[in-house]
């Protein structure tokens, strides 16, 4: 609207608001539309601004002029009273059919001008268009950077509290995953090249579909990539604990891991295919049994006292946590992993201390 | 391609406020608000300061996957942080119960302001007697499928300063003191809801709040019927009912403007079809100050005494009518319509009975109260066949109704065929002799 407009001053003396963006230019809007944000409302009531072009109301930065003519559009239908429910939700319907970019911008203005009505309508749509989707297909549709590393994706719950025994767990994991990835490397390395970008999609999908996903062939290609990454990530690892342990554990794979399968009680076939389908436990010790499926060639021993070692750990932590919370309150003393829950041992006496225990 | 594009375009959507990313991601289901988390830093943590759980384990029965969704949601609620704004949860037999109450009670101790529970289950054992003392509660609904009906253990004292909106579904009252209980309970309740819920033998169900505005009984069942319903509520604007009991007692209804009543079936100890006049009677007293009458169910020979059942009902400038007639609708709605001289919009669904010829059957004008054609603006016709009585019947009020303005017909649902049908009907429509001018016909 421009000032030719203004001079022309109405019969019916409707007034209007003047509204300033932060690139400068100013509109003017009529007051019963302006007056429907409630942001626009309290400076005109508190301040006594927007009555003329030079005491503009200056609106938030995140409003653009494109969004303001927008949002406008949207006040001036909703503040009419005549319309029925369903009129409103027609219309509603079709305003948020735009592109994502300006969803996101309308999102944000309707925001700051504190118009809840929009803000709804605009985060149910967007809701809408991210329902459904797997995680690629979001990062793709809303230009999300992949900035969380491979690790960090796979164990998203555990970033938030730093459990010592998640940690354990971890490690345990690493060392398998990094074994295995050195034989499986020796038998397969161009079609490990290839499937890299998938695999990071199918551990997620797996993990958050809990169990859904039947392709066998997609995790084949996780535990390479899953070997990678656990290769990285002790290369990182600067805590010094966590060296000694992998030393250790490095020097003598075989006679540790013997020791513990002696006193660690085999679990049954049985609970093994039962621990494989609850993909709900944190690490899906699934991904990790799958490598049943494609290393049967390559030392099934060695690979089958690791699935046993890691399942069992697996299977304490996580299937039995209520009644295990129960007798570590009540009863108070040690048993199975509780002193790993309760002392802050490094992970050296705990899993030294384990391995005593059975 | 596509990477290009991602190259280029810009986030946008990672730089509004994390109260608004919460926001968005509470409209999703929660498995898939903690999906994000892993895709970006940026998101990682907005999947814990959502405030909205709705949690659904799909009616999967496979032990594996009810252990799987038990443990997710165990994991859930422990890493969230905040309270807990709505609590949404549907899950049946397979999950633990146990566990199940965990849950509730971690929303009740976390203020929960909306809980929604949907359970499929034999015993009521995981609702926490909690649930009907919390002071933060707004919400409540409580659905119940199972064969039978699960009994409500309702404790002692039942406090609820916030619930505004109640809804039991699937329930048995064990004796009238717990709906007592529950009632008196409620200090603000607004909207109340009871549907397939069961009242012990001679059950008085006994509802009286100031502030309630809506209230919907449905299809409550009670050992042949022999209970007792009364309703005090003078600020009430809307009230259904589905099924009538044997006795009703509605007082104050002061404030009403919508009333919907289905007469249902009704079958006594012998299996006869009953019809409980009284009841019909004392309701139709109840609701006099009604604007807007939705009618439906199975009529009957009943309805051929309808001056005696429905007394007049003034103000009424709305209804809707959806019956099973057994007798034609010219012998059925002259009466009917008599009762309500205020009556402005009139819509009609066509159902299998009435398929009488009138043309056979001399049909006067003056059978109709004259008030209608000289009040009727609006009229529509659901479920239209387009068969020769329906016909008839759009040429007889077009003929007579002098200030209708619009005339709708919506043809029924026809899978073959369907276009061509309905400009058909559409031709034909328009060909009859209409009696105002201003008469808009629409064919949807």
């Amino acid at each position: 609207m421009s000032e030719g407009v203004m001079a022309v001053v109405k019969p019916e003396m409707k007034s209007y608001i003047w509204l300033q963006t932060t690139d400068g230019s100013i509109q003017q809007v009529e007051e019963e539309v302006a007056m429907f944000c409630p942001m626009i409302c309290r400076e005109i009531l508190q301040t006594g601004m927007g009555s003329s072009k030079n005491y503009a109301i200056s609106l938030p930065q995140r409003v653009n002029p494109a969004i303001l003519g927008l949002i406008l559009d949207y006040c001036r239908f909703h503040q009419v009273p005549g319309h029925s429910n369903k009129e409103r939700k027609t219309f509603n319907e079709k305003f948020v059919r735009m592109d994502t970019k300006r969803l996101c911008e309308l999102t944000s203005a309707a925001d700051s001008l504190q118009l809840k009505p929009l803000v709804d309508l605009t985060s149910r749509a967007l809701a809408r268009i991210i329902e459904g989707k797997t995680p690629e297909e979001i990062r793709e549709t809303f230009h999300l950077p992949d900035d969380l590393t491979e690790e960090e994706k796979l164990e998203p719950l555990r970033n938030i509290t730093d459990d010592p025994r998640i940690r354990l767990l971890n490690r345990l994991y690493a060392r398998k995953r990094k074994e295995l990835k050195e034989r499986e490397k020796l038998k397969n390395v161009e079609v490990e090249e290839e499937r890299v970008d998938e695999r990071s999609v199918d551990d997620l999908l797996s993990f958050i579909n809990g169990g859904d996903q039947d392709s066998k062939g997609v995790r084949t290609t996780k535990n390479k990539k899953k070997n990678r990454r656990r290769k990285e990530q002790l290369k990182h690892s600067s805590d010094s604990v966590d060296v000694n342990y992998n030393k250790e554990l490095d020097a003598a794979p075989a006679a540790c891991n013997q020791g513990n399968i002696d006193n660690i009680l085999v679990p049954t076939r049985s609970k093994t295919s039962k621990l494989q389908d609850s993909s709900a436990v944190i690490f899906s010790p699934k991904m990790e049994f799958d490598d049943a499926d494609i290393d049967d060639d390559i030392d099934p021993a060695m690979k089958e006292e690791l699935d046993r070692e890691v399942e069992d750990f697996a299977r304490r932590l996580n299937s039995d946590w209520p009644e295990r919370m129960q007798e570590i309150l009540s009863l108070g003393h040690e048993r199975r992993l509780v002193p790993m829950s309760i002392n802050g041992e490094g992970p050296m006496s705990r899993f030294s201390s384990l391995g005593r225990r059975y | 391609m596509a990477k290009q594009a991602r190259m280029e375009g810009v986030d946008r959507i990672s730089n509004l406020p994390d109260p608004i990313l919460s926001h968005i991601l509470s409209f999703l289901p929660t498995k898939e608000a903690v999906a994000t988390s892993i895709l970006s830093t940026r998101w990682s943590k907005i999947f814990s300061q959502i405030s909205n759980l709705n949690l659904d384990d799909h009616c999967k029965r496979r032990k594996s996957d009810s252990y799987s969704f038990m443990n997710f949601v165990d994991r859930v609620l422990f890493y969230r942080i905040g309270v807990v704004d709505k609590f949404h949860l549907k899950c049946g037999d397979s999950i633990d119960s146990y566990r199940v109450d965990g849950w509730i009670r971690y929303a009740l101790l976390n203020r929960v302001r909306e809980l929604d529970l949907c359970l499929k289950v034999k015993e009521l054992n995981m609702v926490p007697l909690g649930v009907f003392t919390c002071k933060t509660l707004e919400v409540l609904r409580l659905d119940i499928y199972s064969k039978s009906n699960i009994v409500l253990k309702l404790p002692v004292e039942i406090c609820y300063p916030s619930l505004k909106i109640l809804h039991l579904s699937g329930i048995e009252f064990s004796d009238d003191d717990s709906i007592q209980r529950l009632f008196s309970g409620c200090s603000v309740l607004e909207e109340l809801v009871v549907d397939r819920c069961n009242l012990k033998h001679r059950c008085k169900f006994n509802v009286s709040s100031p502030t309630l505005q809506r209230l919907t009984i449905a299809y409550t069942k009670g050992y042949y019927q022999d209970y007792e319903i009364v309703i005090d509520a003078p600020s009430l604007v809307y009230f259904k009912c589905c099924h009538l009991p044997k006795s009703f007692l509605l007082k104050n209804l002061n404030s009403l403007v919508e009333a919907c009543v289905d007469f249902g079936t009704v079958f006594d100890c012998y299996d006869s079809f009953v019809y409980y006049n009284k009841a019909a009677t004392d309701l139709f007293k109840g609701i006099s100050n009604v604007q807007s009458l939705h009618l439906s169910g199975i009529f009957a020979e009943v309805f051929l005494q309808v001056s005696n059942i429905i007394p007049e009902l003034p103000k009424l400038t709305y209804l809707n009518l959806d019956g099973y007639f057994f007798v034609g609708w010219e012998r059925v709605l002259p009466d009917l319509l008599a009762c309500f001289p205020g009556l402005e919009a009139l819509v009609f669904k066509v159902n299998q009975h009435y398929s009488c010829d009138i043309s056979r059957v001399k049909f006067p004008a003056k059978a109709f109260p004259a008030f209608l054609w000289s009040q009727l603006r609006t009229f529509k016709i659901l479920s239209f066949k387009g068969q020769k009585n329906e016909f008839q019947m759009v040429e007889y009020f077009l003929e007579y109704a002098q200030v209708l303005e619009n005339f709708t017909v919506q043809t029924r649902e026809r899978k073959q065929d369907a276009a061509n049908w309905r400009s058909k009907i559409t031709k034909k429509l328009s060909k009859l002799q209409k009696v105002s001018k201003k008469c808009k016909v629409w064919v949807v």
